[in-house]
């Protein structure tokens, strides 16, 4: 589904190089590593917001450059801080889907200004956004993040099922979280290895 | 308040308000587009209004006349000495202005929205809508810096306008022609009703951006 | 869109409406041709006037146009007149681009050129005061009740402070036009150290004269309106045959209006200008009620065809 072949990123000094690894279209793979390893970066240029500087990445079976025109909305990101703007928790959800807004326990918030929630929830939405569109691969960037522990399991929950169909990655700084994964890869000193 | 002074009063909105609605008519769209559009012609642009804020009152003011005067090229159309000549002077005078503090505005928005309204194919349309609701409250100071602007000109309200009794006469010139008369009570006075004005309209248009940020 | 959306929507579109409905309930003005020797007025002429700022600062332009479009109004003529007050040179200039149809201004040996030269049609004396020469009380240069050229001479021997307006506007052509006479050149403010070149307005140029307890030309209305301000002031030097002040109407573009104007101004046009007063004072003669010492004196200013026969 996502292939990357000797992957490199370099602002200055290199993030990191090297990089091989094929990313099935189901499952759910956990990324682990350091915090500034490259996660967020590596995730980006998969999502196609950060072009890569040397080696090629295939969407689909399609180059970068192409797929960033054919196929945006297959894959889409969704960011470590909250992110939220104007309008409801509805405004915020760009896509239609009441089994993730009741799943994640969105659904008597949709009315409430996005911007006056607090974080967990605000980081919610954020998250909610993505799944709703329902990718073909959903890259979260620490979706556990600033939730509670029941929220967290909400989240984890959905996301597994999801998972069955699609591809999922995300990231995380506890392992032990990431014991449910089909697939766990560690991103460390500018490499990225299978760990499991 | 006699009846002549709400005739200025009401001049002077209108010199006030025409001229900020079409410079935020035309100018968010097109702070909207620079703005998400990037790059160098872009930056070109913007360093290019930017410049004009600068452009002295009596230079814009000269420029002007020569255009509206009977022997300049559009004196056909009769606007000098005319509010609307003056309306015209203000939009351009407040123009650079209203584009400047949006651009800083929509500068302010968080970059990763761009990247949302990328990865969700947001069309132009509904991008520029983001990004000037997120940056609402910015234009609502745009406006209401353009605001305190033209209300308060009277360069460019004295040459286009020529501050002639019950027709053209806006409280900047009233001002300036009651302290020229030595009445300067009444300058005062006048020119307490203006800074209202001003502030009326500042606190309003800051308070509307609040909300609509929501 | 949300309900603040709604609102903020009608409001501009409530704005926009009223300034719209504004703009469409001013009659658009109709252009009248000038070279037609026609009896029939078109439906409604505007003028354009250029005229000078101190002219205007008197408060004349306020009553005299008002009373001139509301007199053309009662013979059935639809006059609106767009005036605009600059420097004497701008006004003189804007007359020989062809901008404006008349003029007032006060600068007769300006004008006798503009007139030779074709740019002025015909030209009436309307009105004239005097200016005058102010100062410090106690009078240092020793000015007082001397014609303007000696004062002037005086003043500069004695290097006492003088302020000028330095503005090229009437006030600042008659005031060189002064120096020239009593000193045979304009003083240079680099050199004569007691020569304070304001760029400014009469009433600016009066108050910095009254902060340096200097001399200074003004005209009588400006005196008089600032008079409570200048407490270190006083008048030097009174009406003065060198210091006459000739105000003249002219025609640059001649058409049944202009020469409505003309006549109006000859006639009732006299009446407002003489009623123009400040604290009881008038600040203008009218042509008509001049006394005759002051005919002799206004007489060299009077040429070029009038504008009413």
């Amino acid at each position: 589904m996502i292939r990357a072949v000797d992957l490199g990123k370099r602002y200055g000094d290199y993030v990191f190089r090297h990089v091989n690894v094929e990313l099935p279209e189901r499952g759910l793979v956990a990324l682990v590593g350091p915090n500034g390893s490259g996660k967020t970066t590596l995730l980006k240029i998969f999502a196609m917001l950060t072009e890569p500087t040397e080696g090629e990445v295939y969407i689909m079976g399609t180059p970068w450059r192409e797929a960033r025109a054919r196929h945006r909305g297959d894959v889409l990101y969704s960011h470590q801080e909250p992110l939220v703007y104007s309008g409801t928790v509805e405004d915020n959800l760009v896509c239609n889907d009441g089994d993730v807004v009741d799943a994640l326990g969105l659904r008597p918030l949709l009315r409430h200004k996005a911007k006056s929630l607090s974080g967990g929830y605000k980081k919610l939405v954020t998250v909610a956004r993505v799944l709703a569109c329902r990718p073909k691969a959903a890259l979260l960037d620490e979706p556990t993040a600033y939730l509670d522990p029941e929220k967290r399991r909400r989240l984890l929950d959905y996301v597994t099922q999801y998972a069955k169909k699609a591809l999922v990655v995300w990231t995380t700084h506890y392992p032990p979280e990431a014991e449910n994964s089909d697939a766990m890869y560690e991103m460390r000193d500018g490499a990225l290895r299978r760990v499991r | 308040m006699s009846a002549e002074v709400a005739g200025i009063v009401l001049n002077t909105l209108y010199v006030s308000t025409t001229p900020v609605i079409i410079a935020a008519a035309l100018g968010t769209p097109l702070a909207a587009w620079l703005h998400i559009r990037g790059g160098r012609a872009a930056a070109a642009l913007k360093a290019l209004f930017n410049g004009f804020v600068g452009m002295p009152t009596v230079l814009l003011g000269l420029l002007l006349y020569l255009l509206l005067a009977r022997t300049g090229p559009l004196g056909s159309l009769q606007l000098l000495y005319t509010l609307d000549a003056v309306v015209i002077g203000h939009t351009v005078l407040v123009l650079p202005l209203y584009l400047s503090f949006a651009l800083t505005a929509l500068e302010g928005v968080d970059p990763r929205l761009r990247e949302v309204a990328d990865m969700f194919r947001f069309s132009l349309w509904r991008t520029a809508a983001l990004h000037v609701r997120e940056a609402a409250a910015g234009l609502a100071a745009a406006v209401a810096a353009s605001y305190g602007r033209a209300v308060g000109e009277l360069g460019i309200a004295l040459m286009l306008g020529g501050d002639i009794r019950y027709r053209t006469r806006v409280l900047t010139t009233a001002i300036a022609h009651e302290t020229m008369l030595g009445n300067w009570d009444a300058a005062i006075q006048l020119g307490v009703i203006l800074l209202a004005i001003s502030l009326a309209v500042s606190a309003a248009v800051t308070a509307l951006g609040f909300r609509y940020r929501g | 869109m949300s309900k603040i959306g709604y609102l903020i929507t009608a409001v501009v579109i409530a704005i926009i409406a009223g300034a719209t409905a504004y703009l469409l309930t001013t009659p658009p003005a109709v252009t009248t041709t000038q070279t037609t020797q026609t009896t029939t007025i078109p439906q409604k002429v505007v003028l354009y006037m250029a005229t000078t700022t101190s002219v205007k600062d008197t408060g004349l332009l306020d009553v005299l146009i008002p009373d001139f479009e509301k007199w053309a109004r009662s013979r059935g003529y639809d006059i609106e007149v767009r005036y605009t007050a600059v420097g004497t040179g701008q006004a003189l200039l804007m007359a020989a681009r062809g901008d404006v149809d008349v003029v007032i201004v006060h600068a007769p040996s300006l004008e006798k050129q503009y007139l030779e030269n074709g740019t002025l049609k015909c030209r009436d004396v309307i009105a004239y005061n005097f200016f005058i020469i102010v100062g410090p009380k106690d009078d240092p240069a020793g000015a007082r009740g001397l014609t303007a050229v000696e004062a002037f001479r005086k003043i500069a021997e004695a290097k006492a402070p003088f302020v000028s307006r330095g503005d090229k506007s009437g006030t600042h052509i008659m005031e060189l036009s002064l120096w020239k006479k009593a000193i045979g050149r304009e003083p240079d403010p680099a050199k004569d150290t007691w020569y304070i070149s304001a760029g400014a307005g009469m009433g600016q140029t009066l108050l910095l004269a009254n902060e340096k307890k200097a001399y200074t030309l003004s005209d009588t209305g400006t005196w008089l309106r600032y008079r409570d301000k200048l407490p270190q002031l006083d008048v030097i030097v009174a009406a003065a045959p060198d210091l006459i002040n000739i105000y003249s109407f002219e025609i640059v573009k001649p058409s049944p209006a202009t020469k409505l104007m003309a006549q109006y101004m000859l006639t009732r046009g006299l009446e407002v200008i003489g009623n123009l007063t400040i604290a009881g004072t008038p600040l203008f003669t009218p042509i008509n009620k001049a006394d005759p010492k002051a005919m002799e004196w206004i007489k060299p200013a009077i040429f070029g065809p009038s504008c009413v026969s």
